[in-house]
């Protein structure tokens, strides 16, 4: 009879299917967030909770450094801080001149950046985290991390534990410059039960960052900042996430997307030798244009060093690059974590920050 | 498939090892069946552990785990499907290039064809061919985990193993 026919032929069709291994994959999606979360998430200023400034402030009052006072000057062994760009001098066009340097010393070892949203006092803003990709086609591998995923879909969380992506899970994203070279295309796709035309479950302010991380992940793998056309399972789209889109999007402005401090390198988890000098670069505004990057134990409020340095220029206002050198000798291996924070005149926890772990050798 | 594993008491973690490594590639050919390719199984598959694991509270006991499991994998396949389908009905829109997937053998070929032919059928006729003879459910079964009558099982079976049966005419006799 039929039947027996059909069990035949699925059983064939389904046995010769040998399954990749995935329990690493499920282990790491359901592993208990680490020990030190809850304080890597205090460290990145989260305001996710009412109570977040508060818990901040006292964690701050107990450590090392007075809360809301201006930083002491470094007291550690050597350390150096380097303004990359002096403020009262530098022309603006030299500082951009200085992000292309970067941007081409970056490309050609393949590493690119890409933009996920964090909490921090002013609500949720763009972080730009630098990660290393397939030089082959860094456009599309960049703006399918933007939302979450490889260029063949799978799941890619950020690194950076502080940090989320806000698409939602399935969404697909590819990207292209357009044959004209003035409009970079992305084509998302995803799970049209998770209609990616409407905000869904975000807040207007979440989609809005949602497609500014493609945006600005989009332009920062071109290397221009070219406006992007978006695609929704391939057909031009009016909206996405409920953000209009029909025409081209460009990024919005600095200050209002992006936190006011954020790390290029170290990256998340980098092992570092404490008998090389340790740079921490990053880009930042605020307050004068001061930022001071700490290094304090993993665990407890140990603070080995500290660095006040400034991030400044003139024209439109932006991020600036800051650049920062510790001598880590003496400092004892283990884990430790690297906090760059703006200054907060206000002494009201009104303050961004970047961290990341890294874990000293000897 | 019938060995009972004693998850009494265990932890989620422990639950999820024991589950994997008892079911993972038996539920992703069961997802392989339903969707478009394996990668897309195992992703469907790896999400429904994911759920097990949020779950595990309220499961407590590997029959119940494995049947949210099986049903997770059922209606996580319809939505990678569907999600598919769209992409694909774009993709061939703009390629305008037909993809014939032969296998190196005709063992290959007959088992690509299958699994093509299946994505031939409406949803639910997949879904109840599948459920029937790849995991060897009852009707009441199958019409419990679907969410339909057992008439409609009934119907959705005969209807399937016909157009399964014409899209496969070339193979059906193939005894090799």
């Amino acid at each position: 009879m039929n039947d027996q026919r059909i069990t035949d032929l699925l059983h064939e069709a389904a046995d010769a299917i040998e399954p990749g291994d995935r329990i690493e994959a499920v282990r790491a999606a359901t592993r208990p967030p680490e020990r030190g979360r809850g304080r890597s998430w205090w460290a990145a200023g989260g305001a996710g909770l009412v109570a977040a400034s508060a818990v901040t402030a006292l964690v701050l009052a107990a450590g090392d450094m007075p809360d809301g006072a201006a930083p002491a000057p470094a007291d550690g062994p050597t350390s150096t801080a380097t303004p990359t760009d002096d403020p009262t001098s530098a022309a603006p066009d030299r500082s951009e001149r200085q992000d292309r340097l970067e941007q081409m010393r970056r490309a050609s070892q393949g590493v690119h950046a890409v933009y996920y949203v964090g909490d921090t006092p002013a609500g949720p803003r763009l972080y730009r985290q630098l990660l290393t990709m397939d030089p082959a086609d860094p456009l599309g591998v960049a703006v399918a991390a933007a939302v979450g995923s490889t260029r063949d879909g799978r799941r890619l969380p950020p690194e950076d534990p502080d940090y989320r992506v806000l698409w939602p899970p399935l969404t697909t994203a590819s990207a292209q410059l357009a044959s004209t070279g003035d409009v970079i295309d992305v084509s998302l796709g995803g799970d049209p039960q998770d209609d990616l035309r409407s905000a869904g479950a975000l807040t207007p302010e979440e989609a809005r960052l949602a497609v500014e991380a493609v945006v600005r992940t989009a332009q920062d793998a071109v290397g221009k900042q070219l406006p992007v056309r978006f695609r929704l399972f391939g057909e031009l789209a009016d909206t996405v996430l409920g953000v209009a889109t029909s025409t081209p999007v460009t990024a919005g402005p600095d200050l209002d997307v992006l936190a006011h401090v954020s790390l290029s390198t170290p990256f998340e988890g980098q092992v570092v030798d404490n008998d090389e000098p340790f740079t921490v670069t990053g880009a930042g505004t605020g307050y004068e244009g001061n930022i001071v990057t700490r290094i304090q134990r993993w665990e407890g409020t140990y603070v080995v060093d500290q660095v006040p340095t400034i991030a400044s220029g003139e024209g439109t206002p932006r991020l600036w690059p800051f650049s920062v050198t510790f001598d880590l000798g003496g400092v004892a291996p283990g884990d430790y974590v690297v906090i760059s924070q703006t200054e907060d005149p206000s002494g009201q926890g009104d303050f961004f920050t970047d961290t990341r772990r890294i874990t000293v050798i000897d | 498939m019938a060995e009972h594993l004693s998850l009494h008491g265990a932890d989620a973690d422990a639950a999820v090892e024991a589950m994997y490594a008892a079911h993972w590639r038996q539920l992703v050919r069961l997802s392989a069946l339903l969707v478009h390719d394996q990668a897309a199984a195992e992703d469907v598959v790896q999400d429904a552990f994911v759920a097990m694991h949020g779950r595990w509270s309220r499961l407590r006991d590997s029959d119940k785990a494995l049947a949210y499991l099986r049903q997770a994998v059922v209606n996580r396949s319809r939505s990678a499907l569907r999600h598919r389908a769209v992409v694909e009905k774009h993709t061939r829109r703009e390629q305008a290039v037909g993809t014939v997937v032969t296998g190196p053998s005709l063992g290959g070929a007959r088992r690509d064809a299958v699994r093509a032919a299946l994505l031939e059928l409406s949803q639910r006729q997949r879904e109840v061919l599948v459920l029937r003879h790849y995991l060897d459910w009852s009707e009441t079964q199958i019409a419990d985990a679907l969410g339909i009558s057992r008439g409609a099982v009934k119907v959705h079976a005969s209807r399937g193993s016909a157009a399964l049966r014409d899209l496969l005419s070339v193979w059906w006799e193939d005894p090799s």
